[in-house]
């Protein structure tokens, strides 16, 4: 019945038509129509009667507009990464009752969310985690203690002697030629996850491997399951899980197209994958998506441990529709009531962040130490001139460690004791963590801190005493940038153009003299496709994919940086096979590319031979004020890096408005805004978008 | 055509100043829109002090969420999807209220009393009667003068469902109409 649908159009269309929202062409059409059809002329004037008492009804409504009541205060300022902020971060606090004079066991211990998502991270950690002012006493024998909580077996403790500071070695070191994006420490704390900031790997580190062998896996970590062993990877088109024990990839979701951004476990089975338009809870079991929540985009999981065998979990879902507007949604929902121990009134000065059950309070300049399950109060330090921050505790309430504020030396307390037994003052500070501050290990073992680009890795407890030997020797370093030199600039000694180098190219492997590789990296403009790419270069599609280790079918993701592999590049990354520290030879000469001079001239391109080529636009800007990079050019990126006002990076304009910037103090890519930075002359104005530079 | 593209509707470059912290750019849209967001949030909520709060709510969540505007949208279905979210959720934190349904409509015989109305006074309050979801596309459509889908991007509903609450808006109102023995139409 076509004349009847095309009737039916019409009459669809009418209310459009009288309210003036119709497009043109289909109103002249429709008042074509209209001139022959006498019911839709009546149709019309039905419309237009409605459309009349409409608008009366809505203007009856006698409403006058109050001023505008927002504290515009820098703190409330947009956030800036396009996630909406709620207004009351700690959403854990909405159903919780405080009540003074009860003292109960919260069912959940760890009801922290460990990893909430950057915004909520951030709110969380201004209003929970953030040690502010924890001024902890150093006099230790003047420490008052209170004994152990009731429940908690005390192991006996190696007493460290390590006022000596000639004692003190750290278990491990790890050196790298990148930063760390972030550092995931299992539930048992037998090994940790290490992700550098450049590139899309996990390195997974057993210590109690005899090896200790950093295994790589393709992909960003994502979240540890409570085993211990399986753990969840992301890339831009899937979503892998692993096994750090047979480090064998044990499954893989397809999310082509949707860029997974985070992971979160559930419980033994499951998971929650936040990807670019929704949330999906995986159970592992099942090997597939058990829950769905489509437009959805970021989340807050309140509650994350659920004992095996118990249901309910509360997931706090963000709408990606138009609004961005937090919605929530009960999954299963577990009302659980936390109440309080009696501390609660005083500032938190600390947190175990890994398990919110030990908690500081500082009340009158004394320090006092909470099971927080318990509100029993277990240590007590007066006051001291030295002001300590970050305290944590073990799970089993033996030890404490802090740092202290101004010198980063760390203390570590045997709180069996009452007695500071370590001082650790070599230097080290915590490691430059970009998201997870795990500087302390879960089972409390060990700690992290940082000397130039060593992680330390130190032990505390009874097994793992310090001193002990450094059992990677910096002759054997795991390098985790060095294996896929992407972003990854290093001074090498022997060019004439040292660092910067603005697109990161070659990295010594194995040490200066054993041989370098050189990859030219490719940044994915927009239009880019892998075989475009490959055409551009001259290499094989496959290897190109193969190389930077995602699907041939998969289409590239503007601002992802690409290893070209021509010219000797050896990224010596081969399907995660493990990695071994010995030194990697390569046949391609290195390819820098020297930076702007100060004078903001364009950078001048310069492969080893000489022979500078120019890339177009770019040039020396200088940040306004503190500002965030980004890993993509789009505030929904991950920040990689915070440029303080005042900081001298080599920019290039991007397309959006965009700066991809190279920071040359700590030779670091990321992208931002425009708006964020001054450019020195003109250079980076309306230039085209810069190709690659290649050198034969 | 009302839904403009990001390039041509001036309100991005609005939305841009306040992702930035341009708080002046947040009063010149609230100047803007602020009337009409009352107005739809005041119908939704039938409480005007609620509404106003709500309102508020709204400019802060503008304030901050600026800058994950896409702007695959009009500035004004933003705004209005953002004040439907506050309103549906501020609803259902009240206790319920006695909405007239539709099935109270054609259960009822006779409980409406009109006297001495004219035609067009019996329309506005047959236009009270009809469901909230009903006069929320009406007003959406007629009264803020959103394209069709620009209220389905509002309403969070294919455009077809659009269409055809309208239409049954229209059908309703003719039935409550014919029951108030005004036989309009």
């Amino acid at each position: 019945m076509p004349e009847y649908q095309t009737h039916t159009d019409w009459q669809d269309m009418l209310p459009e038509y009288i309210a003036g929202t119709l497009p043109d062409a289909a109103r002249h059409a429709l008042e074509d129509h209209l001139a022959n059809c006498h019911e839709c002329r009546e149709a019309a004037d039905d419309w237009r009667d409605i459309a009349t008492i409409t608008r009366k009804a809505a203007q009856s409504r006698r409403t006058q507009l109050p001023p505008l009541q927002i504290p515009f205060s820098k703190a409330d300022a947009p956030n800036g990464r396009g996630v909406y902020l709620p207004e009351k971060p700690i959403k854990e606090n909405r159903s919780v009752s405080i009540n003074p004079n009860i003292i109960s066991v919260p069912k959940n211990k760890r009801a922290v969310s460990r990893r909430p998502i950057p915004l909520t991270l951030v709110a969380a950690t201004t209003l929970v985690l953030l040690i502010v002012g924890l001024l902890l006493a150093t006099m230790s024998r003047n420490a008052s203690f209170l004994g152990a909580p009731q429940g908690y077996s005390v192991p006996a403790l190696v007493q460290i002697d390590s006022e000596n500071a000639d004692d003190v070695a750290p278990l491990y070191t790890i050196s790298m030629d990148d930063n760390v994006r972030g550092l995931y420490w299992s539930p048992d704390g037998s090994k940790f996850a290490l992700v550098p900031s450049a590139v899309n790997v996990t390195y997974i580190i057993d210590l109690n491997h005899p090896d200790h062998e950093a295994r790589p896996y393709a992909g960003v970590f994502g979240t540890w399951m409570p085993d211990g062993q399986t753990f969840v990877t992301l890339q831009p088109d899937a979503v892998l899980v692993h096994s750090a024990d047979t480090g064998r990839e044990l499954t893989r979701f397809d999310y082509t197209g949707r860029m997974p951004q985070r992971a979160e476990w559930v419980n033994e089975d499951s998971f929650l994958v936040v990807y670019n338009g929704g949330v999906d809870h995986i159970s592992l079991s099942r090997d597939t998506v058990i829950e769905s929540y489509a437009d959805a985009m970021e989340y807050t999981l309140l509650t994350n441990e659920v004992p095996l065998g118990e249901t309910g979990y509360h997931l706090e879902v963000y709408e990606n529709t138009l609004s961005g507007l937090p919605t929530s949604y009960d999954v299963q929902a577990e009302d659980r009531e936390l109440t309080l121990a009696p501390f609660i009134n005083r500032p938190v000065a600390g947190l175990n962040i890994t398990r919110s059950t030990y908690q500081a309070t500082l009340t009158d300049g004394v320090t006092y130490i909470w099971n927080a399950d318990t509100g029993v109060e277990i240590f007590q330090f007066p006051q001291d001139t030295m002001p300590l921050s970050n305290l944590m505790v073990n799970p089993d309430a033996t030890i404490a460690v802090a740092r202290e504020s101004n010198s980063d030396a760390v203390h570590i307390w045997d709180l069996t004791e009452g007695v500071r037994s370590a001082l650790l003052d070599d230097g080290s500070v915590p490691p430059m963590l970009w998201f997870e501050p795990a500087w302390y290990s879960t089972n409390g073992m060990y700690f992290v801190t940082q000397q130039g680009s060593t992680l330390l890795i130190w032990g505390v407890a009874e097994t793992t005493r310090i001193p002990r030997e450094i059992r990677l020797p910096a002759t054997q370093q795991i390098l985790p940038v060095t294996l896929t030199p992407t972003f990854t600039p290093t001074p090498i000694p022997t060019l004439p153009a040292p660092s910067p180098t603005w697109i990161p190219t070659a990295t010594p492997v194995g040490g200066v003299g054993s041989g370098a590789t050189s990859c030219l990296v490719h940044v994915v403009q927009a239009g880019d496709t892998l075989l475009s790419i490959a055409t551009q270069y001259n290499v094989d599609p496959a290897a190109l994919a193969t190389i930077n280790r995602i699907d041939e079918s998969m289409s590239v993701v503007v601002g992802d940086a690409l290893i070209i592999p021509i010219g000797g590049c050896d990224p010596a990354f081969d399907g995660g096979m493990p990695i071994h520290p010995t030194p990697i030879s390569g046949e391609g000469q290195p390819t820098v590319i020297s930076p702007a001079d100060a004078t903001g001239t364009p950078i001048q391109s310069a492969p080893i031979g000489g022979q500078p080529t120019v890339p177009p636009g770019e040039c020396l800007i200088t940040t306004i004020e503190d500002v965030d990079a980004y890993n993509h050019p789009d505030t929904g990126g991950s920040v990689i890096m915070h440029v303080p006002a005042g900081t001298d990076v080599i920019g290039r304009l991007e397309t959006g408005g965009w700066y991809m910037v190279l920071n040359t103090e700590i030779n670091r890519v990321g992208w931002v805004e425009a708006s964020a930075v001054t450019v020195e002359g003109e250079v980076c104005d309306h230039l085209p978008a810069p190709t690659p530079t290649h050198v034969p | 055509m009302v839904n403009q593209s990001p390039s041509t509707d001036p309100d991005h470059h609005l939305v841009r100043a306040i992702a930035q912290g341009d708080a002046h750019a947040l009063h010149q849209l609230y100047g803007r829109y602020g009337p009409g967001l009352l107005n739809y949030l005041a119908g939704r909520l039938d409480d005007t002090p609620l509404a106003e709060e709500i309102l508020q709510d709204v400019m802060l969540a503008v304030w901050h969420n600026a800058a994950g505007f896409r702007g695959e949208s009009s500035v004004r279905t933003w705004l209005f999807s953002i004040a439907r979210h506050r309103a549906i959720n501020a609803h259902h934190r009240r206790p319920p209220t006695a909405a007239p349904l539709l099935d109270n409509i054609e259960s009822d015989t006779g409980a409406w009393r009109i006297e001495q109305v004219a035609q067009r006074d019996a329309l506005s309050d047959a236009f009270q009667k009809l469901p909230d979801d009903h006069r929320e596309v009406l007003e959406l459509t007629f009264y803020h003068g959103l394209s069709r889908i620009e209220a389905a991007s509002v309403l969070d509903v294919p455009e077809g469902t659009v269409k055809s609450r309208l239409s049954r808006a229209k059908t309703t109102l003719r039935r409550i109409l014919r029951k108030e023995g005004i036989d309009h139409a």
